[in-house]
């Protein structure tokens, strides 16, 4: 499991990060999120990364996040190459290069700092409707599940010689991953959806069990992500 | 040579802890063998040491006369095939047939169609080459993740909990199958906690606790310790635990020996 | 082939569902009365329709599962197909085969208060009755921890623990011992006998054989292809012959005590009572 994937939903870190309110977390990684996306000159960009950096040094986890950035820096220099081949300045192509990075740190940071629970307390305080809170705190409490049925699924496909003959190969068995992945995550979905309508949610409603496969979808999507990130 | 050998393997966790500990020991070719101990006791993590999907931390493993170590998962498996406990996570394709041939395009087999019908064939299911994997009921589903695996005719068989789930008539043919496969020099081995199906097949029985092999020798002798029961936290099966309690000599090998001997018992009371 | 009985907990009157866009009934015809305050045991094979059953009971079937119903199930007198899912969950708990399904909060704390919360109590007063249920089932510990962090003893716990809450007095599990090793199954089964006899919980569990449940059970209903091929009290159903031999016909197969007791029966030397352990066999063979 991915460090990311650890720190969310494990054993709380242990720092003055870790313990501050969670809005405030929320709304420092928000900020820190937000505006690379408003900033234009490098200095401000690598500005927003020290912060990041310092803040998860702080929360002792600048380890993690080092970790998380790895395949962000490759495609970062991948979007900086293919803007300069377009014809921007030198400047330019880096910026934007940077502003992935530092979106994507922003995100881990987040992840790394803040639990799931914290995340519906937050929903919570900002008068998010009961429903959609549930709905987005369920789709968070499955990734790391979608993403251990991921890895069994994989783990079963290799065992059946996928990947044997090579990258190409490995590409053409990719439905082997993607169907299984896909059927488990409707059957979860339809549980989960059993599982509420039983808890009460729902009641005299018509049922839905389309809201929750949507859930999934997304849990499924992030989990695949994060996955892709290992 | 043996087929699987265990080396001094230990295995530990990142966050520290072993899952095996200096375990040490070998397999003959044709040889079935199951492991037996509760979970957490290490055998689903000697059974993914067997096709590399996890490489000891210390000691070896050696299958083959290959040395896992420098192996890929997907090299190993064309000799060792890896039942996994759940289907589900497992079958993708259109069709039973295609399910069952993917191994063999993989490993790039001369007809991987026809490897994949006689695999069908062989589990029984025959009948269901062109239904959709998704469609088939639970234990067709089991038989076919066998089956998927059975087409590419690995030398080394592992099964993690093949029982689960299944019904009387499906356990007994798998015992027969089991048997067969045996009988062809193909090395069996598989992880159960059903002591009932492991004492009738009658193999090698290895039960582990807590990361360490706490006993090894034929089922009869293995099932019936009760020591080797509470450490590896399984119940001695009904004709064990009657063989013991009387004070047998030999424990009843099925329900008449058994009979006999609680006859015996009560007409020597009655005299 | 079932008369009403004294005090139904569970009443099934010429039910049959098909579940919609399928050809074949998942039940025909069935007729159950299951009594209160005892430990049914619903054994068959895949396909034999359990699964059905006990959606039929919690109302996930009509009202979830739609498809053609006919005939009608009672759950405490109130009918199921009057009444909404919510409503029977107040008197019905349903503990998943995979309760990693129904674990949804972020923490196991927050799970058991789930149910209490939806229906209305405030939080301060749901964690404590919360961490009450946990404590009784032994998993108190694991209050803050997050579901999928815990093994499948733990998570099945702590699933029962979010079912009771709700203080129902039904409680059904889809073959809790599928996942468990037999020391775990032991251990749920001594929970589920306590849990039987503390708080007289009617307990419907389905299993696809016998063991480790019919040890416990009061009652037990063979299904086969959506239909009640068997029902009676364990020892009623093992000591007759032919009801031992249509089990195995459906592949559900009988304890090793229990062809002893026949096989000895055929050699004309018959046994006080049915065993159903080793215990019970070598007890009634000194005797």
């Amino acid at each position: 499991m991915t460090a990311a994937i650890r720190s969310l939903y494990g054993a709380r870190g242990n720092s003055p990060v870790h313990g501050a309110d969670p809005r405030c977390k929320l709304l420092l990684s928000l900020i820190l999120f937000v505006s690379p996306l408003l900033s234009y000159g490098i200095i401000p960009l690598v500005m927003d990364y020290a912060i990041v950096i310092s803040t998860a040094a702080v929360g002792r986890a600048a380890a993690s996040l080092m970790k998380l950035q790895l395949p962000a820096v490759g495609i970062s220099a991948v979007i900086s190459a293919s803007e300069m081949l377009a014809g921007y300045r030198a400047s330019v192509a880096a910026a934007t290069g940077l502003r992935f990075l530092d979106i994507v740190a922003a995100a881990s940071l987040f992840y790394l700092i803040t639990s799931v629970d914290e995340v519906g307390d937050v929903l919570a305080w900002l008068r998010v409707p009961r429903e959609a809170s549930i709905w987005i705190t369920i789709s968070l409490r499955f990734v790391p599940i979608l993403a251990r049925d991921l890895s069994q699924i994989a783990e079963s496909q290799s065992s059946r010689g996928m990947g044997a003959g090579g990258f190409l190969d490995w590409l053409r068995g990719l439905p082997s991953l993607v169907t299984p992945a896909i059927a488990t995550s409707l059957i979860r979905g339809r549980e989960v959806a059993e599982a509420l309508e039983i808890r009460g949610y729902y009641a005299g409603r018509p049922p839905g069990g389309g809201r929750w496969l949507c859930a999934l979808g997304i849990a499924a999507a992030i989990a695949m992500t994060l996955t892709a990130a290992i | 040579m043996s087929a699987i050998e265990f080396d001094g393997v230990w295995y530990s966790y990142r966050d520290g802890g072993y899952a095996l500990s200096d375990v040490t020991f070998s397999v003959k070719a044709g040889e079935a063998v199951a492991i037996v101990g509760h979970n957490g006791s290490g055998k689903t993590t000697l059974l993914r040491h067997l096709n590399g999907l996890v490489k000891p931390t210390r000691g070896t493993v050696t299958i083959l006369g290959m040395d896992t170590k420098g192996i890929s998962v997907s090299r190993l498996s064309r000799s060792v095939g890896l039942v996994f406990q759940n289907p589900r996570n497992q079958l993708f394709a259109q069709t039973a047939l295609e399910e069952a041939a993917f191994g063999p395009r993989n490993f790039k087999l001369k007809d991987p169609v026809e490897a994949a019908r006689s695999a069908l064939s062989e589990m029984r299911l025959a009948g269901h080459e062109s239904r959709s994997p998704l469609s088939l009921s639970g234990g067709e589903q089991k038989r076919l993740s066998i089956a998927a695996v059975l087409s590419w005719s690995p030398r080394i068989l592992a099964l993690d909990e093949p029982t689960v789930g299944q019904g009387l008539h499906d356990k007994m043919r798998l015992l027969g199958l089991i048997r067969l496969w045996s009988s062809r020099g193909i090395t069996v081995v598989i992880a159960s906690h059903d002591v009932e199906f492991i004492w009738r097949l009658n193999p090698r029985v290895i039960a582990m606790s807590g990361g360490s092999i706490v006993a090894d020798g034929p089922a009869h002798d293995v099932l019936s310790d009760e020591e080797a029961a509470r450490s590896a936290g399984f119940r001695p099966p009904q004709l064990a635990e009657i063989g013991n309690a009387l004070g047998l000599r030999e424990i009843p090998g099925d329900i008449e020996e058994a009979a006999d001997a609680l006859t015996h018992l009560m007409r020597g009371v009655r005299r | 082939m079932p008369s009403g009985c004294a005090r139904p907990a569970v009443e099934f009157t010429k039910f049959s569902f098909t579940y919609r866009g399928s050809a074949v009934p998942a039940l025909r015809d069935i007729d159950l009365c299951l009594e209160a305050g005892e430990l049914h045991l619903i054994v068959g094979g895949s396909g034999s329709g359990k699964t059905s059953l006990i959606r039929s009971i919690i109302g996930l079937i009509p009202h979830f599962y739609e498809g053609d119903v006919e005939g009608d199930v009672r759950v405490m007198g109130e009918s199921v197909a009057g009444s909404s899912i919510g409503d029977l969950a107040k008197r019905v708990g349903y503990v998943f085969q995979d309760p990693e399904n129904q674990l949804l909060a972020a923490t196991v704390g927050r799970d058991v208060s789930m149910s209490l919360e939806a229906g209305g109590t405030p939080p301060d007063i749901a964690e404590g009755i919360s961490r009450g249920i946990l404590r009784k089932l032994g998993v108190d510990h694991l209050f803050d921890r997050s579901p999928h962090e815990l093994s499948d003893g733990q998570r099945q716990r702590v699933a029962i623990a979010g079912e009771i809450a709700r203080a129902p007095r039904i409680l059904l599990l889809d073959e809790p011992s599928s996942m468990l090793d037999p020391r775990a199954t032991a251990e749920l089964m001594a929970m589920l006998k306590e849990l039987k006899m503390r708080e007289g919980l009617t307990m419907i569990v389905v299993e696809h054989r016998l063991e480790p449940a019919i040890a416990l059970a009061d009652n037990v209903v063979a299904l086969r292809d959506g239909g009640v091929m068997l029902s009676g009290a364990p020892r009623d159903l093992l000591g007759d012959w032919m009801s031992v031999a249509e089990l195995k016909s459906a592949g559900v197969s009988t304890p090793p005590v229990v062809q002893i007791y026949h096989s000895l029966k055929h050699r004309g030397i018959d046994i006080a009572r049915v065993p159903l352990s080793v215990d019970e066999l070598l007890s009634e063979v000194r005797a």
